[in-house]
């Protein structure tokens, strides 16, 4: 397990309870999206992981040492953690430097962290943007700048809040591309987002909350597919999925998730539409 | 129809930029139309929206060339805060919005600003903060929120004002899903009922286009399409453009190519299952399906 929530709750200095008793283990290799209602607690829970804040009861575990044990600076080579808002993390004059800050503090050599730095600006189509100063790029760019300068540090487990805003369908392609390339080098992801139709085609393991609490996790079809669930947690389902659910309790069998396999499979069962 | 904005080959160029951002961008609406602006990241699109509110040329330094009119004015011409009554705008990133500490009084910041009276301001906060869904929250700190919240209080100070235009830049990005389908039909409702104009700029086509009139795509700060959804969608440039199709269209138009007609293309589950004839095969189904169901309920038993 990299991570173990166990039974943690979390009230804010404000009063606001935020997590309610919440346990849940992250092995390696696991892709996990993370759902909910705004305000269900999913940024409290992540910042909780990554040590930012401490519960105020049970404990979360990190490859086995508490939260309240270590540093922040100690956690962080073990967890990546993307800001729900870039501008909380972006703070270097240039592009290069803000890719540069992570590797400089870990003291890695010069040399290895022009390297980096240099990989990093072409995974992410951000070489045309090397001299720029990050808040002079638009919203998706400074995402894909900061989800860079974390990658830089290649955590174990990576935690993206929000990761999609501002993106392309080619920008969530490469994203969704690098989850899965994370998940067959054994490191584990938690994606948490409303975009459900990013989750259900990159994510294999489905975590909902609502209130504080967790209230479903597990397979997709299992929950992204339960009206209930969806229901509690002010969540719609993906539109093919749904498709395939609601065709299903037609008795008509439509297997895989891309259009073009659907619409195979529903031309050989179902009558053409006339044009109105 | 009246006019309710119109860009004439503008073309804005940032600060030290290597290329210009927009480049000779034209662009027309009419009073109560719904246009939805797409294309790929650093395309150009909250600059354009930037144009149409006056942010820029007035509070962004760069190079600014062409006209912009709003509702038969130039936009220079038309005094600040009769812009802001006109013109309401919701920025990509909320927390570039906020500008008081406490819920309420974030909202009711422009109306002040407008120089109604309190019972006006009031009066406008209370429907704001509902037509949201945030009533429990306004006597909240806005930076004790959650994203998503921070966001509906975006949401609700741009209502506050009640423009007769509303720019919204990927307005429902940190909302879930039920609530970004609130917001929406709420915007198509106000369009309807109060011949609101809304340019919405939005990567996600899927929770956008069954309200738009128009899709506009943009590509290295040009336009390079602008037709009604469907006409869009069936043009087959979209993906090309990095643009992706809303799961429901790609799926019809995948039918379409296999001989399938749908007069309208349908945009959701709703409207395909809707416009899709299944009866035949489903009422066989379905028989199949009983039996089934019976014979597994006899074995478990
Ligand atoms: N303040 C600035 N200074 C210099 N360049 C800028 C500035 N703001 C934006 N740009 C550049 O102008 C181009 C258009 O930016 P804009 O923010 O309009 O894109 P966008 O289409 O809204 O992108 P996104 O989908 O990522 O929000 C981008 O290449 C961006 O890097
Ligand atoms: N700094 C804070 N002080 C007090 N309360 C807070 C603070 N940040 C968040 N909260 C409250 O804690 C609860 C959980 O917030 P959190 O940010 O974890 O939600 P979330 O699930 O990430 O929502 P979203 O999808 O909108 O980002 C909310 O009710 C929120 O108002
Ligand atoms: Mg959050
Ligand atoms: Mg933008």
């Amino acid at each position: 397990m990299i991570v173990e929530i166990e039974d943690v709750s979390y009230t804010y200095p404000s009063g606001a309870s935020a997590v309610e008793g919440v346990s849940l283990r992250v092995a390696r290799g696991e892709t996990i999206a993370l759902l909910g209602q705004s305000g269900a607690g999913k940024s409290t829970l992540m910042k909780l992981v990554i040590g930012l804040l401490h519960p105020t009861r049970g404990r979360v575990l990190v490859e086995g040492v508490a939260t309240t044990r270590t540093t922040v600076a100690r956690l962080a080579t073990t967890v990546g953690y993307v800001f729900q808002n870039p501008l909380h993390q972006l703070f270097a004059p240039t592009v290069a430097d803000e890719l540069a800050l992570g590797p400089r503090a870990r003291r890695t050599s010069p040399g290895a962290i022009r390297e980096r730095v240099e990989a990093a600006l072409a995974a992410h189509d951000l070489d045309q943007y090397r001299l720029r100063h990050p808040l002079s790029l638009s919203e998706g760019e400074r995402r894909r700048v900061a989800l860079a300068s974390v990658l830089v540090g290649e955590p174990p487990l990576l935690v993206l809040d929000e990761p999609t805003v501002g993106q392309d369908a080619l920008a969530k392609q490469r994203l969704g591309a690098l989850l899965a390339a994370r998940q067959a080098e054994r490191r584990s992801t938690i994606v948490v987002t409303h975009d459900v139709e990013f989750a259900a085609a990159w994510c294999h393991r489905f975590t909902v909350m609502a209130g504080g609490r967790v209230l479903a996790d597990g397979a997709r079809d299992r929950v992204l597919g339960d009206r209930q669930i969806l229901e509690a947690a002010a969540l719609r389902p993906p539109a093919l999925l749904d498709l395939r659910l609601r065709l299903a309790e037609r008795g008509i069998v439509v297997d895989g998730d891309r259009p073009e396999e659907m619409a195979d499979r529903l031309i050989s069962d179902c009558r053409l539409p006339i044009a109105e | 129809m009246t006019r309710a904005f119109a860009l004439h080959d503008v073309s804005f160029r940032y600060p030290r930029a290597a290329r210009p951002a927009l480049e000779r961008v034209s662009l027309a609406a009419d009073v109560g139309e719904f246009i939805v602006l797409a294309g790929r990241s650093g395309c150009g699109k909250s600059t354009l929206l930037r144009c149409l509110n006056g942010l820029i040329p007035h509070l962004a330094t760069g190079e600014f060339a062409g006209r912009v009119e709003v509702f038969g004015r130039a936009i220079d011409e038309v005094p600040p805060h009769r812009l802001a009554g006109e013109v309401g705008f919701v920025f990509q990133n909320p927390e570039d919005q906020l500008v008081a500490t406490v819920v309420e009084s974030d909202v009711a910041f422009g109306p002040e600003n407008l120089g109604l009276p309190p019972e006006a301001i009031r009066a406008r906060v209370d429907a704001a903060l509902r037509q949201v869904g945030i009533e429990v929250l306004r006597e909240r700190s806005v930076h004790e929120l959650s994203a998503g919240q921070q966001q509906k209080v975006a949401l609700a100070a741009s209502l506050a004002m009640r423009p007769a235009l509303l720019l919204l830049d990927e307005p429902t990005s940190q909302l879930d899903p039920a609530s970004a389908e609130d917001f929406l039909h709420l915007v198509a409702r106000l369009r309807a009922e109060a011949q609101l104009t809304v340019v919405l700029a939005e990567h996600r086509l899927d929770l956008a286009l069954p309200y738009a009139d128009r899709l506009v795509a943009m590509a290295d700060g040009q336009i390079v399409v602008d037709d009604p959804p469907a006409v869009a969608l069936r043009g087959g440039r979209l993906g090309e453009l990095g643009i992706g199709l809303p799961p429901v269209a790609a799926l019809a138009l995948a039918l379409e190519r296999r001989g399938w007609q749908f007069g309208r293309l349908p945009l959701s589950v709703d409207e395909l299952v809707g416009r899709a004839r299944m009866d035949g095969a489903t009422r066989r189904r379905e028989r199949e399906g009983d039996g089934a169901r019976r014979d597994r309920a006899r074995g478990e038993a």
